[in-house]
């Protein structure tokens, strides 16, 4: 009944998947794990203090992906989460934040994560709808649009959380030209090294998601981020257990893997 | 008419090519006019492409069976509750397409993901050879092991990193890390640099491209230059007579 083979990523995944709803449940209650607070984050604050300081806007993307791809849905969910912080320290300060967007799916949850925040700062008055820009749907007329927008608004403030690609070293490239101070992070490890060349902080691989359940103190994220450490421990102790059981020349490890 | 063609697209494509790289000196009319174009033209293109799927999809398919008509217009109806998101009133609708598609897409995702993001890396890692190899394959192997493992044990979030255990385990992951981001950054950088020399050689006509790109492409080249030029002295004259 079981095809051969896919075992072994049913038991990893029943596992890790029970953890996190046990984590969540837990969180739910009020009981929220700790995580570690990430680097980058306080680089935020900072390039939002700045850009106010200088009297210009600051830029917040969440990547170019939607909701619906398991690899790169929880991206633009992290990223979404980032711009909720952004959004509220920036109608703290009475800043204003452009968020351009790639997805038509994305776009009503991003301008209402920013109008409830200026809602939750007191401020509904100032926001501005038309901040939240929908570029293009398609990859590179989105990045045409973000490039000439910071050109155009001079941004004080680069913020970039989400999913990547190739348009990754013409939006950093263009806010490093306009004097912006960058912060970015993704999970598309081939995008990685362009933002930590281009950006002056940057959020690398999973540190994404856990600043998006740092931010957010949601039990849903911190739950999931709790059951991927659970989850990359077992993949620790079967690498591990494997190296050694290796050494007696037939790897069982692997075998049960393969199950 | 083939032959006004082919110029028209010379012309057309010399000419948005020239306008998008003089972004590279700054923003200007030139660089805002192909980019209100492309991304005009791009959602134009956008909403004929999806329009003409979905005839497709109902043309030959959906509309054979009464079973599939309903299935049709229920998905129609689905759609049409995105547009919900315009109404004060009744806003909250457009979540349930949302919540479909992305419920949908995760569940198919879901059973190939613990596969191609962590079970296929453990096993290959858990199964490398440290004895029947030459000693230099042993020590290549084990290594890779090690920053394997060291890179998980970075991406770790609930613990704290406070033992100085973890200053090592940190500082090696990182530079397994920057090892890797160095490699893919050379790589990528070697395909941008074929896009780029691929570009060159349209602008320049060489086949396959058509020829008569480079007939276009010093006059407009020269029409861009010259006008960009333009622009910003009036630009620069008009800044300073304000002030």
């Amino acid at each position: 009944m079981l095809q051969s083979g896919r075992v072994s990523g049913l038991i990893y995944l029943l596992i890790v998947a029970a953890s996190a709803l046990y984590f969540i449940k837990r969180g739910e209650k009020g009981n929220i794990p700790e995580i570690r607070r990430v680097s980058g984050l306080d680089a935020i604050e900072e390039a939002i203090g700045r850009a106010t300081e200088m009297g210009r806007p600051v830029f917040c993307s969440h990547g170019i992906s939607g909701l619906s791809d398991a690899t790169y849905g929880p991206q633009t969910i992290a990223g979404l989460s980032v711009l909720n912080y952004v959004a509220r320290l920036c109608a703290r300060y009475a800043t204003r934040v452009i968020v351009p967007v790639r997805q038509v799916s994305v776009y009503p949850i991003a301008r209402e994560i920013v109008e409830t925040a200026y809602k939750l700062e007191g401020k509904p008055e100032q926001f501005r709808p038309e901040d939240i820009v929908y570029l293009s749907g398609f990859q590179f007329g989105y990045s045409l649009g973000y490039m000439s927008l910071m050109e155009r608004e001079r941004a004080g403030a680069n913020i970039m959380v989400g999913a990547y690609w190739a348009e990754s070293l013409q939006l950093s490239e263009t806010g490093a030209r306009v004097g912006a101070l960058q912060v970015s992070g993704t999970a598309n490890t081939h995008q990685i090294p362009f933002f930590v060349v281009a950006t002056d902080y940057t959020l690398i691989g999973e540190e994404i998601y856990a600043a998006g359940a740092y931010l957010s103190k949601d039990p849903a994220m911190v739950g999931s981020i709790v059951a991927q450490d659970i989850g990359k421990f077992i993949g620790i102790a079967l690498i591990v257990l494997g190296v050694i059981v290796g050494l007696s020349g037939t790897n069982y490890i692997v075998k049960l893997l393969e199950m | 008419m083939s032959d006004f063609t082919t110029y028209f697209g010379a012309f057309l494509g010399v000419l948005f090519t020239l306008a998008v790289y003089s972004f590279l000196y700054r923003e200007n009319p030139w660089s805002r006019l192909a980019e209100h174009m492309f991304i005009g033209s791009a959602i134009g293109y956008g909403i004929a492409y999806d329009l003409d799927w979905m005839r497709s999809q109902w043309e030959g398919r959906w509309s054979l069976t009464s079973t599939g008509v309903t299935a049709f217009a229920f998905a129609l109806l689905l759609g049409l509750l995105w547009y919900f998101r315009f109404s004060r009133k009744y806003f909250w609708l457009y979540r349930i397409p949302l919540a479909i598609i992305t419920g949908t897409g995760l569940g198919l995702a879901f059973r190939t993901v613990v596969f191609a993001q962590l079970l296929t890396q453990v096993k290959a890692t858990a199964g490398i050879q440290l004895v029947g190899v030459d000693a230099w394959t042993a020590f290549n192997n084990l290594l890779s092991a090690v920053m394997v493992v060291c890179v998980l044990l970075y991406f770790t979030f609930t613990v704290r990193q406070t033992h100085p255990v973890w200053k090592p385990i940190n500082v090696f992951a990182r530079y397994t890390m920057m090892a890797g981001f160095g490699a893919a950054y050379g790589y990528t950088i070697l395909t941008r640099m074929s896009l780029y020399i691929g570009r060159c050689q349209f602008l320049l006509g060489v086949p396959p491209y058509a020829p008569e790109n480079k007939t276009f492409f010093p006059w407009i080249a020269l029409l861009i230059l010259v006008t960009l030029i333009g622009y910003d002295l009036y630009v620069k004259s008009r800044a300073s007579a304000k002030t």
